[in-house]
C-alpha cells in the first residue's frame, strides 16, 4: 500500500474514533449510557441496526460468495421485511411500555427471574464468544493481506472500539455508526463503479450482465423447495424469518439499537428502514462480487486468492506441482477468454442457437478452470492439513489490492475495519448492558447508586472488550471452537425466540413450564445438529442449520403446552 | 403489564407516526416493496438466464 492509502485508512479510522469520543463527552447517567437518553431519530436507528448487522465478514465474504456461487444468497434476506413488521407490531411496543433496558428484563415480568437469567446467560455466552470471532475473522484476513502481526491487528481493532464505546456508551456507538455506514457504502459503491469502468475496451455494462447471467452468476431467485438448500425463496421467507425474528427481537445487540428511539414510532420506522433497505444493500455488495467475476474473465486471476498461502507452497516439496498447475490455469484462462469473447459476440447477435453453443463452451472452460483451482486447494491441504483452503474471503480484497488505484485501496481497507468496529461496538455495548442490568444489578448488587451502575457499565464494556481481544488472539489455536461459536447462534436462537413467542402469544404457559420446555427444546436441537453433522439423520430430520431456528422455536411452544397441561392436571388432582 | 393491554389504536393516540395515518398502511407498503423486489429480481434472473 502507498503512503496515500495509509493516510486514508488511519485518517478515516482516527476521525471516527475521535468524533465518537468528542460528540458524546460530558456528564452521563446510566439511562444515557445504556439507552442514549432515548433521543435517537428513526433514520439514526435504522443506520445503527444495519451497521450492527454488517460485520467485516459481510464485506469480505459476500462479494466472494457471489464470485463463486452467484447472487442466490440475497434470498436469505427475503424474510427480513416480514420480521421487521412482526417485531414492530409485537416486540417494540411491549419493550417501550415496560421501559426495559434489555430484552431479558421483560422475561421476568412475564415469567420469573430464572427464565430472565437463562435468557441473559444464553446471550452472554453466545455473544461474548461471537464478539471475539467478530474481531478475529477479519483480523486473520487483514493481517495476511497487509502482512501485519495477527495479535497486533486484533489489539488494534479491539482498542479502537473500546476507546469510544467505554467513553460514550450507546450514544457513541450510534454516532460512530453513521460515519462507518457512510464509509462502508460509499467505499463499496465507488469500488463497484471502478470495476465496471475497468472492463476491457469493447465490453460494456450490458455485455458484462450477459456474461454474468450466462455463466450462472445472476441466479437471484429460485422457487424450488428443498430443505437442504440453504438459499431459496422458501427458506428465505420461513427459516430465515425465524432467524431474523430472533436476532432482531431477542439479541440485545440489536434490541439496544432500537430502544434508543425517542418514541415507539421512531423505533418502528428504524426497523422498517432496515427491512426496506437491506435487500438493495445486499444486492449491491453481491453485484460487485459478480462484476469482479466478469472482470476476471478478461484479466488473469490468481489460481489461489490467499497469496501468502500460495507463496508458502513455493517453499515446499510441492513447488513443482504448484507451478505446473499454475501454468495449466494460465493456459485455460486464455482458452476461456476466447470462449467468453465468443459468448459476448453471440449475445450481441441475439441468435439463440449461437448463444447456447457459446454458453456451453464458456461453462466448460469455467469448469476446467475451477477443476484446476480445486487441485491447487487439494495440494495446499496435502502440504498442510490445517491450512484454510477456502479463499472466497480473499477474492474481493485481492482484486482491490491488485487493481484499484492508490487512495481507494486505503478506503476499501477502511470499509472493512469500519464494519468490524461497528458490529463489535454494538456487541460490547449490549454485553455490558446485559451484565449490568440482568446479572449485576438484579442479582448481585441491588442497592448501588446511579453513578455506581454507570461506572460498572463502563467497567463491563472494557472487560468484555478485553475478553473479546484475548479470545480473538487465541482463537487460531482452537479451530474447532471457532466453528462451534459460529454455529452457536443457530443452535440457541430458535430456543430463545420460542421463549419470547410464548411470552407474547401463549399466556396459558407459565414460568416453570417454559423454562423446562426451553431446556428440552435446546437438547433436541443439539441432537438434530449432531445427527446432521454426522450424516446419520433420518430423512425427516435432514435439514440445513437455518431450519434449527424454526425447530427450536416450535419445540419450545409444544413442550411448553404439554408441560403446562401436565402441571395443571397434577395441581388439580392434588386439590381434589 | 400484559400484552393483551397493548392495542394498536392506543399507540396512535400516544405516538402518531410522522408520515402515515395508520401503521397498517406502512406495513402494507413494506410488504408491497418486498413483493416488488422479489418480482424484479425474478424478472432479472429469468432475463439473464
Amino acid at each position: 500500500m502507498s503512503i496515500l492509502d495509509w493516510v486514508v485508512l488511519f485518517g478515516t479510522l482516527g476521525f471516527i474514533v475521535v468524533y465518537g469520543i468528542w460528540k458524546t463527552r460530558g456528564s452521563q447517567n446510566i439511562e444515557s449510557y445504556l439507552k442514549g437518553d432515548n433521543d435517537a431519530k428513526w433514520w439514526s436507528i435504522g443506520i445503527s441496526i444495519m451497521a450492527t448487522q454488517a460485520s467485516a465478514i459481510t464485506f469480505l465474504s459476500t462479494p466472494g460468495q457471489a464470485y463463486t456461487d452467484g447472487m442466490g444468497f440475497i434470498q436469505f434476506y427475503f424474510g427480513l421485511p416480514i420480521a421487521m413488521i412482526i417485531l414492530s407490531v409485537t416486540f417494540v411496543p411491549i419493550f417501550y411500555r415496560l421501559k426495559v433496558f434489555t430484552a431479558y428484563e421483560y422475561l421476568e415480568t412475564r415469567f420469573d427471574l430464572k427464565t430472565r437469567t437463562l435468557g441473559a446467560m444464553l446471550f452472554l455466552v453466545q455473544r461474548g464468544l461471537a464478539a471475539g470471532i467478530t474481531i478475529y475473522a477479519p483480523s486473520i484476513i487483514l493481517s495476511t493481506l497487509l502482512d501485519w502481526n495477527l495479535t497486533l491487528t486484533n489489539i488494534l481493532i479491539g482498542a479502537l472500539v473500546v476507546m469510544y464505546t467505554v467513553s460514550g456508551g450507546t450514544r457513541a456507538v450510534t454516532q460512530t455508526q453513521k460515519q462507518q455506514m457512510a464509509v462502508m457504502m460509499g467505499g463499496m459503491i465507488i469500488a463497484g463503479f471502478m470495476v465496471v469502468s475497468m472492463l476491457p475496451n469493447g465490453i460494456d455494462f450490458s455485455d458484462a450482465l450477459n456474461v454474468a447471467g450466462k455463466m450462472g452468476k445472476l441466479n437471484v431467485v429460485n422457487f424450488d423447495f428443498d430443505l437442504n438448500d440453504k438459499y431459496n425463496f422458501w427458506s428465505g421467507i420461513t427459516a430465515a424469518l425465524f432467524l431474523f425474528m430472533s436476532y432482531f427481537g431477542t439479541d440485545q445487540s440489536q434490541v439496544q439499537r432500537y430502544l434508543t428511539g425517542r418514541s415507539i414510532a421512531e423505533s418502528r420506522l428504524g426497523l422498517i428502514m432496515n427491512g426496506i433497505l437491506k435487500i438493495p444493500m445486499q444486492f449491491i455488495i453481491l453485484f460487485i462480487g459478480v462484476m469482479v467475476f466478469v472482470f476476471y474473465q478478461f484479466n488473469q486471476p490468481p489460481v489461489f486468492f490467499n497469496k501468502v498461502e500460495k507463496e508458502n507452497m513455493y517453499q515446499t516439496e510441492y513447488a513443482g506441482e504448484m507451478r505446473e498447475l499454475e501454468q495449466q490455469y494460465d493456459d485455460v484462462f486464455v482458452e476461456k477468454e476466447a470462449k467468453i469473447q465468443a459468448l459476448v459476440e453471440a449475445s450481441r447477435s441475439g441468435d439463440e442457437s449461437h448463444i447456447d453453443i457459446a454458453q456451453q463452451g464458456a461453462l466448460d472452460a469455467q469448469a476446467k478452470s475451477d477443476g484446476i483451482r480445486n487441485q491447487v486447494k487439494d495440494l495446499v491441504k496435502k502440504n498442510n492439513p490445517d491450512a484454510e483452503t477456502n479463499d472466497k474471503d480473499y477474492i474481493f480484497m485481492s482484486f482491490v489490492m491488485d487493481h484499484l488505484p492508490a487512495g481507494l485501496i486505503g478506503l476499501l481497507f477502511a470499509v472493512i475495519f469500519s464494519a468490524a468496529m461497528s458490529s463489535t461496538a454494538s456487541e460490547l455495548n449490549a454485553l455490558a448492558s446485559t451484565t449490568t442490568i440482568d446479572i449485576y444489578k438484579r442479582s448481585i448488587n441491588k442497592k448501588g447508586s446511579d453513578k455506581h451502575y454507570l461506572l460498572s457499565s463502563k467497567g463491563f464494556t472494557f472487560l468484555w472488550g478485553l475478553i473479546a481481544v484475548i479470545f480473538a488472539t487465541y482463537a487460531s489455536l482452537f479451530e474447532n471452537l471457532i466453528q462451534a461459536v459460529n454455529l452457536l447462534g443457530s443452535l440457541f436462537y430458535g430456543t430463545i425466540l420460542g421463549i419470547f413467542v410464548v411470552a407474547f402469544y401463549v399466556k396459558y404457559i407459565k414460568g416453570n413450564a417454559v423454562f423446562i420446555a426451553a431446556l428440552l427444546a435446546e437438547a433436541c436441537v443439539v441432537v438434530i445438529h449432531i445427527l446432521n453433522s454426522k450424516n446419520i439423520a433420518p430423512v425427516y430430520l435432514k435439514m440445513s442449520y437455518l431450519w434449527y431456528n424454526v425447530v427450536g422455536c416450535i419445540l419450545v411452544i409444544l413442550f411448553g403446552l404439554i408441560i403446562q397441561s401436565m402441571t395443571k392436571k397434577n395441581s388439580s388432582s392434588t386439590v381434589v | 403489564m400484559l400484552e393483551s393491554e397493548f392495542k394498536e389504536q392506543d399507540l396512535h393516540v400516544i405516538d402518531p407516526p410522522p408520515f402515515f395515518d395508520t401503521w397498517n398502511k406502512m406495513y402494507a407498503l413494506v410488504m408491497g416493496t418486498m413483493a416488488f423486489y422479489v418480482f424484479i429480481l425474478y424478472l432479472f434472473t429469468e432475463y439473464y438466464k
